[in-house]
């Protein structure tokens, strides 16, 4: 077999893997780019039989063949060289070759271990070929990227969960096994090496490990794909790393991408394809499956869905190459093309240089983080415990010892096993590949521990995480020192260096700042290292020994600590600080306090990481003052006596216990006043509020200063990490709660003074802000939020509650004197009352700012409705609380106003236009065509499930912790504007922590709520005789069906349709006369009672809790309705017995029947629910009424009707034209401009101006 | 139960493995159902890929539903029923069961071993 005549150079002065890298990437910052979709299936159309595999050359082969699809390379070439083409020619650029599984290791499987090479290099060959020939069909360039997949053997974990340690491969078997690959596949002419649906980032370690191997050898180096997969519900890869510490594992190879392919369909993907956009420099790659498997193994998606779904990845800027895995074929891959040929590629975000490690989970050293605690316990050198645990062979212990460090706070564990009678490289291997199995170790990054390389080198093939090395040094010169700097790169390790070089250790200023600069030039100059993974550590030596020499130890660490941090950028400075005590081996209290004075001064000259004790750190302020002056003096070299000064103070604590570790927690209560209530603003923290406030009043002159200085320079760190994202709003109302606890206690005093002053002097607002829920509405979560978010901002907030009459908003804005007025509304007639507000207030000649918010509330609607009736004063739409204040400020200041203004006028005055000329653009379906369209069913085969009762049955109680089990989270978190599902919120990389601390508090609330039966939820429920008539539900009062009791009216779709779907309406669901058909309904409601407790927290100045419980009510009356639902199915209307789905699986309504609320999309009528709460009698039996709006009250209630159908399903009506508003009009007896004004969001047409 | 994802639980679950029956009905709070309804998926070229069988593997399933009580969708059962009706090869679920007998693979595994515990 010849070697194929590939040059290595193009005839300019790139090498091979430069050119294809420059031209890639050129292409890339073009498009984006088309990768290949499945072989399997591809290969599985052609049915190919035990002899098509073997072929002439395998046809007497001892195992079967048949499903070893990379034997196709050899048996039977052009059918794959065939599929590459089709993929090529459907519009990829890039297409893999055919060796997923081509190593010795996999191969084995089959007897081919022998064949590895071979099938390789044909398999580059081959799709060599296919490239040609579509370059040849329409001159596009193609590229060919060698398959490397992942290996059915584990490097980083045992095989075996009963014998954790073991491994069945070893780091170097895989290099071996890819270095055949890799070599087999250059040689054949590929473009590109891919590690793809990677399982174990431990062998990709070992594969970029040989692939440079292999690089250094030839003399050219290829770009490198790197694909991970996620399979499960954890987001974790199957070695349990999250996506960006995978990412962090692997990015020293220098990925040409980085990117995840294979087990999910792409909506399943895209949160961890969004992560990593997120994190890291270089390209992204996806590709997924076309959906999950199904139970026969193919795949359902549509070439038409997947691209959809990956149109939304480029759309959002995601993607710079996407292609499809197993169940994609050459149309998925075309359809996928097409979708995202319009969209621009993604921009590589400039990634910070900073240290990122990772074990299971990442690690950056951020400027947030003044100090590294590495943990040294771990340490046979160190600690006489471990060592006698590490020789007796005590694993388990020995692990434990790791535990509790990072239970402690170490942030990444040093691990050092150098000891003269064991085998250290056999232990350190030993140890960490039975750590691996313990995640709560493994979460954090290791450092790897030891005076010799090979014990180094030992313990970075068993690392699947981002290491740090500790350490190497120019001790043996530089050519070694390169040499080690070298591998301990190519492992994709960070490095410690020592200042050491051939003379010796640097012990003074000069020679410490000399070595670490010699070798940072060249580590970064010559091998290439990044800086910002190098540690100098600068020796910390031990003080007050009695040698003169010694003296100055600390102060030499410490000013070179500062010159080097200086003068070499990006670095790091690290040191083991237990040796600085080492003359106090014993004396516990005296080590502590000098390692806290040592750190304290050298964190501020620039040490940023150590090697500590992490269970033992005392804290600098709290060392007793005698003790803490004697070290600093010893440390810092101020006084000739120290030493004898120190070893006198010692001899009094020696014998005592260690220094008591005080609370972390508490240390702040240590600093003055104004720093404890701005830390206690900043974090929430309400106990010591009330005492720091009356100090902080004594303190300053006026109790104004209070608010004025730390009250109002708190709240500003919370607004600046509010709009900047690094706080969220349940953090935000918190901090709230604490402000108006402090200004409540001061609020006599400044009253008082007032007085006094005859008058005057009150607090300075930054404007006055009159906030109401419109006349018939009842809800109010979403401007309390706001009311909260502003006042933090220094506004001064008037709320006049909810169902506020327009004059009484006139009213108290002119007698306020306010700056602001703004709406809110949650159900659609409110929106009436807004354009009713906005015309008084422009009849009365208001000139001040008039702000639109709320669920029902939209900019077209506002920009068309009710700005323009107030042309005395701006009207401003605004979409949630994080916008409020934007919008307040720039309303309020007299340089931004007149452009804000005109602004909002100008876009409000462009969306009326726009809508005015969609209007008449519109494609109208008549009344009479959408009934012809109505959905029909075979009612003679149809036959009804009979409800165990008809009329009404009441549910005067219901248990709290029974209705707590269906409550649906998600609306929960929305309330508070943080985006995303329950319960991936949870983990959310930037909400996260409020969004957990949120639930704390909630499920704290909630427990409370149940415990102590806060609420007390009620329910009715109703059945009736119902048939189909026409767009209508006709109730009738008994069996006979003779005598009518009542009709629910409906609407019906007729906005014109695709394909052929029909014009829904909710009588379709139910059996026309002649079948005996049923309809239910029901009223819940969490009860008064939320009114009456949130009431009781404003009064105690606690907004947080008063939002909380007012959003847990609202969450009750949802969870009641499902509860009460599931009932309906299984019991009272019983179709629905053999259910099984866990309350949780309800959210996903996998169950027969619908319950729509009449004000909602399927019957947007709100009007309709007086039928339904007369039929009930809901005010009289459980205490729900309706509002002039037709909102209910109490606020957290929820009605609906029931349909049992087993093909019902929700649908909104959407738009309604005149013809059915007249016919509808006249069915419910209602005039019909009454019925446009109920109607107005969902019409399709402009109604005849009338006035109101 | 702790916060991290893959911690395993003080105390493991038991499982028991039913094929139709009565122990289907409606479970409660306190035991989880199970269903199998998928067979572990291969790849065309016979090889069963790690990658996507998610959907048929027993291991799987029940790390998901640790991850779903950590993550408070779901309060921690007492037991774990696993109907197995429709799967392809009840046994092999069995063997997936027994620490020791199929291979681990990944970190996922470990857990599932230490948490739960196949008693019938």
């Amino acid at each position: 077999m010849s070697v194929p005549q590939v040059s290595e150079s193009n005839g300019n002065s790139l090498s091979r893997g430069e050119e294809v890298r420059k031209s890639l990437l050129k292409a890339a910052s073009e498009r984006i780019l088309i990768f290949d979709g499945a072989y399997g299936t591809m290969v599985q159309r052609l049915k190919l039989g035990e002899a098509d595999y073997r072929g002439e050359r395998f046809k007497d082969w001892h195992i079967d063949v048949r499903g070893n699809n990379d034997l196709l390379n050899l048996t039977l070439p052009d059918a794959i060289r065939d599929i590459h083409v089709q993929y090529y020619l459907a519009g990829a650029d890039i297409c893999e070759t055919n060796t997923f599984s081509s190593t010795a290791i996999v191969m084995a499987d089959y007897g081919m271990q022998a064949l590895a090479y071979e099938l390789n290099y044909e398999g580059a060959r081959i799709a060599r070929e296919a490239a040609a020939i579509a370059e040849t069909k329409d001159g596009r360039r193609r590229y060919v990227a060698g398959s490397l997949g992942p290996l059915n053997k584990t490097a980083s974990m045992s095989t075996d969960v009963n014998s954790p340690g073991h491994r069945s491969v070893t780091f170097d078997d895989i290099v071996e096994t890819y270095a055949e690959q890799i070599n087999g596949l250059i040689d054949g002419g590929t473009d590109l090496l891919l590690f793809e649906t990677i399982t174990d980032t431990l062998n990709t370690k070992a594969g970029i490990f040989a692939a440079h191997r292999i690089f250094e050898e030839r003399g050219f180096e290829l770009p490198v794909m790197i694909s991970g997969t996620i399979t499960d519900l954890s987001g974790r890869t199957l070695s349990g790393q999250t996506p960006t510490a995978f990412w962090y594992s692997v990015r020293h190879a220098n990925p040409f991408t980085i990117g995840l392919n294979c087990a999910l369909g792409a909506n399943a993907m895209r949160a961890h394809i969004a992560e990593l956009s997120d994190v890291a420099d270089t390209l992204i790659c996806a590709y997924p499956n076309a959906g999950l498997p199904n139970e026969f193994g193919g795949y359902d998606e549509t070439p038409e869905m997947m691209a959809r779904q990956l149109e939304g990845f480029a759309r959002d800027g995601f993607l710079n190459i996407v292609g499809g895995c197993c169940g994609s074929t050459p149309d998925h891959i075309h359809a996928i093309a097409e979708a995202v040929t319009k969209y621009k590629p993604r921009q590589v975000p400039e990634i910070e240089r900073r240290l990122r490690l990772s074990g299971l989970e990442p690690f950056t050293l951020t400027d947030e983080i003044p100090f590294v605690n590495i943990g040294e316990r771990t340490n046979v050198t160190g600690s006489a415990r471990f060592r006698k645990l590490i020789t007796a062979g005590d694993y388990t212990a020995a692990l434990d010892v790791a535990r509790d460090q990072v239970q402690n706070g170490a942030q990444i564990i040093d691990i050092n096993m150098d000891e003269g009678l064991i085998d250290s490289a056999a232990v350190m291997r030993d140890f960490l590949n039975l750590l691996a199995a313990e995640p709560d170790i493994a979460r954090v990054p290791l450092m790897i521990d030891s005076s010799k390389f090979e014990v180094i080198e030992a313990g970075l093939k068993c690392v699947q995480g981002k290491a740090l090395v500790n350490s190497i040094s120019l001790k043996e010169g530089e050519e070694k020192f390169i040499a080690a700097a070298t591998l301990v790169r190519r492992y994709g390790a960070a490095v410690v260096v020592m200042a050491f070089d051939e003379q010796g250790q640097a012990d003074s200023f000069e020679r410490k700042v000399s070595i670490c600069t010699r070798a940072y030039r060249i580590l970064v100059d010559q091998v290439g290292f990044p800086p910002e993974d190098i540690i100098f550590d600068p020796n910390i030596f031990a003080v007050a020994t009695g040698i003169e020499e010694h003296a100055g130890y600390g102060v030499a660490f410490i000013e070179a600590t500062k010159k080097i941090r200086e003068d070499l950028p990006y670095v790091h400075i690290s040191g083991g600080v237990s040796n600085l005590s080492f003359s106090f081996r014993g004396n516990e209290p005296v080590r502590e306090a000098m390692h806290a004075v040592f750190l304290y001064h050298a964190i501020s000259a620039g040490m940023d990481m150590g090697i500590v004790n992490a269970g033992q750190l005392a804290v600098y302020e709290s060392i007793d003052k005698d003790l803490r002056e004697t070290c600093e003096d010893v440390i810092l070299n101020r006084r000739a006596d120290s030493t004898e000064r120190l070893l006198d103070l010692a001899e009094r604590y020696k014998g005592q216990a260690g220094a008591e570790q005080k609370a972390k927690d508490l240390t702040w209560r240590e600093r003055p006043v104004e720093d404890r209530i701005s830390h206690a603003l900043v974090n929430g923290i309400t106990e010591y509020i009330e005492a720091d406030t009356e100090e902080a009043r004594q303190k300053l002159p006026r109790p104004l200063d209070v608010i004025e200085g730390p009250l109002m320079s708190g709240m500003s760190v919370v607004g600046d990490l509010f709009g900047s994202g690094k706080m969220f709003l349940p953090q935000v109302v918190k901090s709230a709660r604490v402000m108006k606890q402090a200004v409540a206690h001061l609020l006599p005093y400044m009253e008082a003074e007032k007085i006094a002053n005859g008058g005057v002097g009150g607090r300075q607002s930054a404007g006055k802000v009159l906030m109401a829920t419109v006349k018939g509405d009842v809800h109010d979560i979403g401007k309390n939020i706001v009311g909260v978010v502003l006042s933090c901002n220094n506004y001064e907030i008037i709320d006049l509650g909810v169902m506020v009459p327009t004059q009484k908003i006139l009213d108290t804005a002119i007698k306020e004197k306010v700056d602001i007025i703004g709406l809110s509304g949650l159900i659609t007639p409110s929106l009436d009352e807004m354009v009713h507000v906005a015309s008084e207030l422009e009849r009365e000649g208001f000139s001040i700012p008039l702000l639109i918010g709320g669920a029902t509330t939209s900019r077209v609607h506002t920009a068309v409705k009710i700005a323009p009736q107030y042309h005395g004063g701006p009207t401003v739409h605004v979409h949630d609380a994080s916008r409020a204040v934007g919008v307040v400020s720039s309303l309020l200041s007299i340089e931004q106003r007149p452009a804000y203004i005109a602004d909002v006028r100008a876009e409000y005055e462009r969306l009326a236009e726009k809508h005015k000329q969609s209007e008449a653009d519109k494609q109208r379906t008549s009344l009479a065509a959408a009934r012809a369209n109505r959905y029909k069913h075979d009612w003679s085969a149809y036959q009804p499930p009979k409800p165990a009762f008809t009329g009404t049955r009441v549910f005067e109680s219901y248990d709290l912790a029974e209705i707590a089990r269906y409550i649906d989270w998600t609306p929960f978190f929305q309330a508070w504007e943080l985006k995303g599902r329950y319960p991936a919120i949870l983990e959310d990389k930037d909400q996260g922590p409020a969004a957990r601390q949120l639930w704390e508090d909630a499920q704290k609330l909630l427990r409370e709520v149940i415990q102590k039966n806060w609420f007390r939820p009620k329910a009715i429920i109703g059945f009736w005789h119902a048939n189909q008539v026409g767009d209508d539900i006709r109730l009738f009062t008994d069996a006979d069906r003779k005598e009518q009791l009542a009709t629910f009216f409906t609407l019906r779709q007729q906005l014109a349709k695709s394909g052929n779907k029909p014009h829904m309406a909710l009588s379709d669901f139910v059996a026309p006369e002649g079948t005996e058909d049923y309809i239910g309904g029901f009223v819940v409601t969490a009860g008064l009672e939320e009114n009456i407790i949130a009431e009781r927290f404003e009064k105690q100045n606690d907004d947080y809790s008063s939002i909380l419980v007012k959003a847990l009510a609202d969450r009750f009356a949802e969870a009641f309705a499902e509860l009460m639902h599931e009932r309906v199915r299984k019991e009272f209307w019983g179709y629905g017995a053999a259910e099984t789905f866990a309350p949780h699986e309800l959210t996903g309504e996998p169950y027969q029947g619908i319950r729509p609320a009449p004000g909602y999309p399927a019957q947007p009528d709100h009007t309709e629910k007086t039928t339904l709460f007369h039929l009930l009698n809901a005010k009289q039996r459980i205490g729900v009424s309706l509002t002039e709006s037709y909102a209910m009250w109490p606020g957290s209630s929820v009605s609906g009707l029931y349909f049992s159908h087993p093909e019902s399903f929700y649908f909104g009506v959407a738009k309604v034209e005149r013809d059915q508003v007249e016919d509808y009009a006249s069915r419910k007896g209602m005039a019909i401009r009454e019925v446009e004004r109920w109607l107005g969001p969902i019409l399709n047409y402009t109604p005849k101006a009338g006035g109101d | 139960m702790s916060s991290a994802p893959f911690a395993a639980l003080k105390q493991p679950i038991p499982v028991r493995i039913v094929e139709g029956g009565a122990a289907l009905t409606s479970p409660s709070d306190e035991v989880a159902l199970i269903r199998i309804d998928r067979s572990p998926h291969d790849h065309a070229d016979g090889h069963a890929c790690v990658a996507c069988d998610s959907r048929g593997n027993i291991r799987v399933l029940l790390f998901e539903l640790l991850e779903r009580v950590r993550r408070g969708g779901m309060p921690m059962p007492r037991e774990v029923v696993v109907d197995a009706t429709l799967a392809a090869d009840p046994a092999a679920l069995r063997e997936a069961l027994v620490p020791g007998r199929l291979p681990a693979q990944g970190l996922r595994d470990f857990t599932v071993a230490r948490s739960f515990r196949l008693v019938s």
